[in-house]
């Protein structure tokens, strides 16, 4: 998967955090070590660290932590103050949110990204300037074209 | 006016009789269906159930005609999403969040939230107050003065009895005021040079942190004889 369109800097320790544990979260991982990135993953349910590829977490290339993404404490303990990528993932829409804008606000995180599933949420914090995309739209719109042809 | 409290555990019930009493008309948003059930109950059929925390939810309760929105979840996520959906999507006026986590005060005070109450710091004031050795006790914070004061009450304590304490002599430091005297017996003066305080005697004056450190350390020495 190319992962071009994310701008990292080129020199130095580059660690990223993602916020909750799922299919999605574990390929980006996957492809965010290979880019040569350092990543934390939270996730309340230390079940959902099984997606997780199990030689980059041996090799401490992915860091599973057991946490809220929304808790101060726990993203410092993912390195919150020293990340300049967070993708808050998780299957609830409004965690995504507030995730993302404290990385913005409390730790001036360079990149934030979140899923917002819902469209008109989508389109709210879009308005905003909360960095949303919605996996749901997005996937069907791939259904659909491949339906189509 | 049309209110709508989000969440109808107990603080959200209470808040909703409050507002039936003065003659509001509300909607409670509950997001589980025994909740909404003991809202019915508690205050006539007022309650809105949602399946989560979005945008239809707020449309069932009547946003677009609403004029306030106090979000009153545990969950700081649903209260500030339903801060942001009224006033990004419906212009509602004036948003009222209590926060549970500390740390997100500022940053919903960031997002334009328009009053913030925050739990833990009243809860932990309300218990300061209740300590008696604890003098100096913040009521509340004073927003938006971007140099973090609060409102502060000091109680003259019992070594005062048979020494008035001038109220000129407090240590009140630059960009601290003192706003309220209340006596012993609940008669209230505004502050002025000649005011000899004395035992159980209420001050209220607004002031930082180290304003409150300092007249704490001073009230601790007590009363200084000459």
């Amino acid at each position: 998967m190319s992962m071009s369109q994310i701008t990292r800097p080129l020199m130095g320790p580059k660690n990223a955090i993602i916020i909750g544990c799922n299919i999605l979260s574990s390929s980006l991982a996957s492809s965010l070590v290979e880019q040569g990135d350092k990543v934390y993953v939270l996730d309340p349910d230390d079940h959902t660290f099984d997606w997780l590829e199990e030689a980059k977490v041996e090799s401490q290339r992915i860091v599973p932590i057991v946490g809220d993404g929304s808790s101060r404490k726990d993203l410092e303990r993912a390195n919150a103050s020293d990340t300049d990528l967070l993708l808050a993932l998780s299957e609830d829409d409004i965690h995504n949110a507030l995730v993302a804008q404290i990385a913005k606000h409390t730790y001036q995180t360079r990149i934030v990204v979140c899923r917002i599933d819902d469209r008109k949420l989508h389109e709210m914090y879009t308005a905003i300037g909360v960095h949303a995309i919605n996996t749901a739209d997005i996937s069907s719109e791939l259904f659909l074209g491949t339906a189509g042809n | 006016m049309h209110t709508i409290v989000v969440g109808g555990e107990k603080i959200g019930v209470s808040i909703g009789e409050w507002l039936v009493s003065e003659g509001h008309e509300i909607a409670v948003i509950d997001f589980d269906k025994d909740a909404c059930v003991n809202i019915d109950e508690a205050l006539g059929s007022v309650s809105v159930f949602g399946v989560r925390m979005n945008v239809n939810a707020l449309q069932k309760a009547g946003a677009e005609r609403a004029d306030v929105v106090i979000a009153t979840t545990t969950r700081d996520d649903v209260n500030l999403a339903a801060c942001q959906i009224a006033k990004q999507m419906y212009q509602v006026p004036r948003t009222i969040s209590i926060v549970n986590d500390q740390d997100n005060a500022d940053l919903f005070d960031s997002l334009g939230i328009d009053l913030i109450v925050n739990l833990t710091n009243l809860l932990t004031s309300q218990i300061q107050e209740g300590i008696t050795s604890n003098l100096v006790t913040q009521l509340m914070p004073i927003s938006g003065t971007g140099n973090e004061k609060s409102l502060l009450t000091l109680r003259v304590p019992r070594e005062y009895s048979n020494s008035a304490l001038p109220l000129k002599s407090l240590p009140i430091s630059e960009g601290a005021a003192v706003t309220l005297v209340i006596r012993r017996d609940g008669t209230v003066s505004f502050p002025d040079e000649t005011i000899m305080l004395q035992a159980g005697d209420e001050v209220l004056l607004i002031g930082s942190d180290v304003v409150e450190r300092e007249l704490r350390d001073f009230v601790a020495r007590g009363p200084t004889i000459i």
